[in-house]
Order: C-alpha cells, then sequence, then structure tokens
C-alpha cells in the first residue's frame, strides 16, 4: 500500500473504485452525500473520512468496535507517510482505504507466512482449493505460495466460511500479506 | 498489502558503456548502509528493492527505495537473516544481484551459494574466499602461506588448557584466547598469568559456543599498546587488485570501533607503504576480488601483524571515499556485473584527512542501548562534512537490531581541519528523545591524545576511567 506515495508513475489509476469523489472545488451534492452514506453502509468499513477542499466528513457506523488486527490499520497510516509535513492534507486517506479494508467483525484473515507466488490452485489445470462461500477447517489448505521452487501450502488457522480471497492467482505476496478473509463461524 | 509489491517493468538498459551495471539490485539490509547501497544504485540508474522487517515498515530504506517487500517479523533471524525469505523476494521482484551490506548475511558463505544456485548474483567475494576468510585460524595458515606477518600464537585451535599453557610459555604472557569462528570481541579473554589460564580458557570457549555456535579457541600474544590499522582493498575479476590506503580504528571500546581515520598519524610514508602492499598481497594469497579489509595491528615499534580479513564493505568506509574520491559503493556494483576496476594503484591518491564518528543510540558514559523515538533532529552540513544515517524525525529505533543511528564524517585539507569541523559537526547535530554517543564524542575531539594522534586501542578504558574520577571529583 506504501508503493501510492513514492512511485506515483506506476500506480494504477484507482485499483477498486474508491468512493465517488468529486472535484475539490465542487463540494459535496446531497445525492453524493447520500450515495455515499449508503456505500459506507454496505462496505466493511467501520469509519470513514473524507477530505476535499474545505469541506471534510466523517461517517462512522455504530455497533461492536473491530476486534481483528485494528492495530495493523492503524499502524499503516504514519507508515505511509513518515515524513509527511503536518500541514498535508490527509486527502491520500480515501483512495488507500479500499487497500485496507477496516476489519469486519467476525472476519478473521488468513495471512502470508512467507515470501513468494501465490497460486489458488495445486496446479494451473486444477480448480483453486477453495472458493469463496466454502466453509474450511483449521489445517485445510486454502493455496499455495512458491518460494525457491518449492510449493509451499498455506492451511487454514481458523473454521470458516471463505467470505474473499484478497490476492490474484500469480501476484507475487509478501510476509504478512493478507491471502483470504474468512468469517468465523 | 500486495501493491507493496507492485513493480515497474525494468527500464531497457541503453546500450552503451556507462550502461548501468545492473537492471535491478535487491538490498538485503537495513539502515544507513541499505540507504546507502540505495544512493549508490540511483546514482547508476539501477532499479531497487528494500527488504523489510515488521519493524522497519517506517524505515528510509523502504521509503527511498523503488521497490519494497517485507520479509518476516522484527527478530532478524526470522527476517534479515532468513536466507529464504530474501532469495524469495528477490525472485519475486525479479532482481539479478543482491547487496549484502555489512552484518546480517554479509559474510555467509552459505547464502552466497544459495544465491548462486538461484541465478542472482551476490556483491561481494566467492563463498569459497568468504570461508576461508572467516574463519580464523584458516585464514592465518593461508596468510603466513602468503609471508603476511602473523602475530606470534598457537598454529591452529587450542584443544586443552595444558595445550594453552604451553602455548603461552613459549610466546610470553600476556596472551589472548580468541573464538575461532568470532568477531566482535566476543568469545576473547586476556590472560595475564599461568593461574588464570583455566578459567578465561573455559570462558573463551563457552562464550564462544553460545555466540558462533562453535567452541574452539586460538592464541595469540597480547600486544601492549597496539594500533588498529586496516587497508581497504579492492579486486576485480580479472584478477587486479589494488589498495585504497589505510584507516586508523584504534579508538574502540570492547573491540568495536567508535571512531575511524584515514590518513592514520602513526604510519611514516615508509611504514604506509610496507602495510598496504602486505595487504594487496595477502589479497591476492586467496584470489579476492570486491570490497574487502585486511586488518593490521601496529605495535610501539611499527611491527605489524595480520589479524583478520573482512569480506565485506566496511561501517568506516566513508573515511576512505572521502580521501580518495573513490566511491566504494560504486565499484563493487561494477565489479560483481564483470567489470574492470575503474582505476589502477597508481590512480589511488590520499589527499586531506577525513575521521568518522559512531553515533549509537546509547548512554554516551555508561553505554547502556536507548531505543525510542527521535522527537527533534538536525544534522550538521557545511563545508566537509557528510552524515550517512536512515534516522528522521520521528523515527523509531527498534531493539532489535545494532545501535548505530548515524554516521558523522569530516573531511578537512589536513587533520587539524578535519577535527575542528568535527568539532562543530557535533555541537551542530542535534538529536533529541534519546540519548546518544555524540557528546562522549565531542569530548574526545577536544582531548590532547586525540589531538596529537597517540592513542592505542587501550585509550578508551584510560579515558573513561578519567571521566569516572572527574564526576567523582567535580
Amino acid at each position: 500500500m506504501s508503493t501510492s506515495r513514492k512511485k506515483p508513475a506506476q500506480t494504477a489509476p484507482a485499483r477498486k473504485p474508491a468512493a465517488p469523489r468529486p472535484s475539490p472545488q465542487q463540494g459535496l451534492g446531497l445525492e453524493e452525500i447520500k450515495s455515499l452514506i449508503a456505500l459506507v453502509g454496505r462496505e466493511p468499513f467501520q469509519e470513514f473520512e473524507f477530505e476535499a477542499g474545505d469541506m471534510r466528513f466523517r461517517i462512522r457506523k455504530d455497533g461492536p468496535a473491530p476486534v481483528v488486527a485494528a492495530p495493523q490499520v492503524l499502524l499503516s497510516a504514519p507508515v505511509a507517510q513518515p515524513l509527511a509535513i503536518p500541514s498535508m492534507p490527509t486527502a491520500p486517506v480515501a483512495p488507500a482505504a479500499p487497500e485496507a479494508p477496516a476489519d469486519e467483525p467476525g472476519i478473521h484473515y488468513v495471512t502470508s507466512p512467507i515470501v513468494g507466488t501465490f497460486y489458488r490452485a495445486p496446479n494451473p489445470t486444477s480448480t483453486p482449493y477453495v472458493q469463496p462461500g466454502d466453509f474450511v477447517k483449521p489445517g485445510q489448505t486454502l493455496c499455495i505460495v512458491e518460494a525457491m521452487k518449492l510449493m509451499n501450502e498455506i492451511e487454514s488457522d481458523i473454521a470458516g466460511e471463505v467470505v474473499k480471497a484478497l490476492v490474484e492467482n500469480g501476484q507475487p505476496v509478501e510476509y504478512g500479506e493478507r491471502l483470504f478473509a474468512v468469517r468465523v463461524s | 498489502m500486495s501493491a507493496a509489491l507492485k513493480r515497474k517493468a525494468p527500464k531497457a538498459a541503453p546500450a552503451s558503456a556507462d550502461a548501468p551495471p545492473f537492471k535491478k539490485v535487491l538490498i538485503a539490509n537495513r539502515g544507513e548502509i541499505a540507504l546507502r547501497v540505495i544512493l549508490a544504485c540511483k546514482e547508476l540508474g539501477i532499479q531497487t528493492v528494500a527488504v523489510y522487517s515488521e519493524a522497519d515498515r517506517n524505515a528510509l530504506h523502504v521509503r527511498f527505495a523503488d521497490e519494497e517487500v517485507c520479509i518476516g517479523p522484527p527478530p532478524s533471524g526470522k527476517s534479515y537473516l532468513n536466507i529464504p525469505q530474501v532469495i524469495a523476494a528477490a525472485e519475486v521482484t525479479g532482481a539479478e544481484a543482491i547487496h549484502p551490506g555489512y552484518g546480517f548475511l554479509s559474510e555467509n558463505a552459505h547464502f552466497v551459494e544459495v544465491c548462486l544456485a538461484c541465478g542472482i548474483n551476490f556483491i561481494g567475494p566467492s563463498a569459497e574466499i568468504i570461508r576461508k576468510m572467516g574463519n580464523k585460524a584458516q585464514a592465518k595458515a593461508t596468510m603466513q602461506a602468503a609471508g603476511v606477518p602473523l602475530m606470534p600464537g598457537s598454529d591452529g585451535v587450542i584443544e586443552t588448557v595444558e595445550e594453552a599453557l604451553a602455548v603461552a610459555e613459549e610466546i610470553g604472557y600476556p596472551v589472548i584466547v580468541k573464538a575461532s569462528a568470532g568477531g566482535g570481541g566476543r568469545g576473547m579473554r586476556i590472560v595475564n598469568s599461568p593461574e588464570e589460564m583455566a578459567d578465561q580458557y573455559h570462558t573463551a570457549r563457552s562464550e564462544a559456543k553460545g555466540a558462533f555456535g562453535d567452541d574452539s579457541v586460538y592464541m595469540e600474544k597480547y600486544l601492549l599498546e597496539p594500533r588498529h590499522i586496516e587497508v581497504q582493498i579492492m579486486g576485480d575479476l580479472f584478477g587486479h587488485v589494488v589498495h585504497l590506503g589505510e584507516r586508523e580504528c584504534s579508538i574502540q571500546r570492547r573491540h568495536q570501533k567508535l571512531i575511524e581515520e584515514s590518513p592514520s598519524a602513526a604510519l611514516t610514508p615508509d611504514l604506509r607503504r610496507r602495510i598496504c602492499e602486505t595487504a594487496v598481497r595477502a589479497a591476492k594469497a586467496v584470489g579476492y576480488y570486491n570490497a574487502g579489509t585486511i586488518e593490521f595491528l601496529l605495535d610501539k615499534r611499527g611491527d605489524f601483524f595480520f589479524m583478520e580479513m573482512n569480506t565485506r564493505v566496511q561501517v568506516e568506509h566513508p573515511v576512505t571515499e572521502l580521501v580518495t574520491g573513490i566511491d566504494i559503493v560504486k565499484e563493487q556494483l561494477y565489479i560483481a556485473a564483470g567489470r574492470k576496476l575503474s582505476f589502477t594503484q597508481e590512480q589511488v591518491v590520499q589527499k586531506g584527512h577525513a575521521i568518522e564518528c559512531r553515533i549509537n543510540a546509547e548512554d554516551p558514559f555508561k553505554f547502556t542501548p536507548c531505543p525510542g523515538r527521535i522527537t527533534a533532529l538536525n544534522f550538521p552540513g557545511g563545508p566537509g562534512i557528510r552524515v550517512d544515517t536512515a534516522m528522521h524525525q520521528d523515527a523509531v529505533i527498534p531493539p532489535h537490531y545494532d545501535s548505530m543511528v548515524a554516521k558523522l564524517i569530516a573531511y578537512g585539507a589536513d587533520r587539524h581541519e578535519a577535527i575542528a569541523r568535527m568539532r562543530r559537526a557535533l555541537d551542530t547535530l542535534v538529536i533529541e528523545g534519546i540519548k546518544t554517543t555524540a557528546p562522549l564524542h565531542r569530548r574526545i575531539m577536544d582531548h590532547p591524545d586525540f589531538i596529537a594522534g597517540t592513542f592505542s586501542t587501550k585509550w578508551m578504558e584510560t579515558f573513561l576511567e578519567e571521566l569516572k574520577q572527574q564526576q567523582a571529583a567535580g
């Protein structure tokens, strides 16, 4: 995620469309604010902060605070800009949000214990180990991370329903990177 | 976090003689040396990959590299020393070469072999050379064969206390018992008389076992008032070996260097020529290539003895860079890519004087480590000052790694000017939030012995004793 700060040239134009972003001069209309609120309600954010020009607002959901890995999310902000000048606008918060979704209660993230290349299936012709909607048990193989020509089977460390695969097949992953979201059962 | 691994397609290298030696280099290190290598790569148009542990997410080497890969949790055994993780990071990013910096994997022969097996260029000498020079007893045998003067001592590993007593009798007390696999002062014990031998010998062995997993020890004569003089070597794959002059590193505490300078105030031109030529002969004897350092002990009478060879870039390499005008790290990259040395021995000229102070995050007088957050920071500048550091405002110094936060390097037309510049650099250095050794360096810069250039490796002990007495009196 820190890529965006230092490699503007290579940052793909918005990997996932973020919240609607009106041009700073315009501010937001009522309709846009409504749709933003609806969006935040749907998405697994706990809190959403938006700033453009003079305008700034925050949407916060009621309910239980996120339990899992919240500190990690908090950490990532200072990480992204260790030398940031305090007066710098916080606008980049919005585009960063889709990459580090605030944690939804009951969701567990299976992370990669090693650096390597992520594969969802044992070989290119077979079907993925798991699909969203599948129920998995602790110890069940979820994917492979290849490193130094070795295929390392990554097992689930929890029982639950696979909600989402967070990495594309064949992409590199680093230590601690989130691979799957699992709804704890 | 997959975005952390996104990378752009490598730019096609221009087909000229100045083409970068590599397209992409991974730096298997952290802190100031990782940054130093990144800066050299930037100047040469090489893409860089930083690896980091979870404790270093904010680090400048991560920020300034083109790509970064998290390779593990904070303990270095699980991250910076974790060979499969480092190699996998090079593979997924397509790095052609790995620069190991100093410490961590830099003198690990097995790592060099793994790099080779995976088709990755290791920026340093071969596994064979590292192995040969890394084992102190074997290094001595090699040097003896090449006619390099050795310290009087045992001909190899000492197996029993009886043998230790016999060897000590032959070379004369005091003697020092050292770990064969050692370095950095661990597994070393000074023995002043036969009565002390049994205790010190066993302590050295168990320390060696604990620190290096190998309890073999050897013995040497212990010199009085010796100076630590080392010679920077560079060699290429075509058999050229040159020296870049000497460094004086006698200001040390418990075998950890605090201040280094070049040239040494203790060498006459004739002695300098002999010691540097001996170093070249030693390096040629092992077919050395890339950057390396041969360390000698110089005694009061001008006799010098081979101590060890470091098969990597040294912490104190900047003082040599300043007096010779040669960029050692860039040269390392060119050599690893198979280019010839860009200069001959005749072209290496020591000009002016450079001094380096290692600023550590430690109590300046008690030397207890002081990790924490830097709340205010100003680095000195102005003519003749170089600062090699990876610190920044609000940086957190993690407790997992070594305590060096910056290297302050002063250059002047002569030693007098270099000292004057170092003084005012230390006066304008601000590091708040943690304790550093800067105040200690400032006192050393004013000490008559330091100004006169008359000090041995024992000098710090005396100086610290002096300070204690002053504090007690004042």
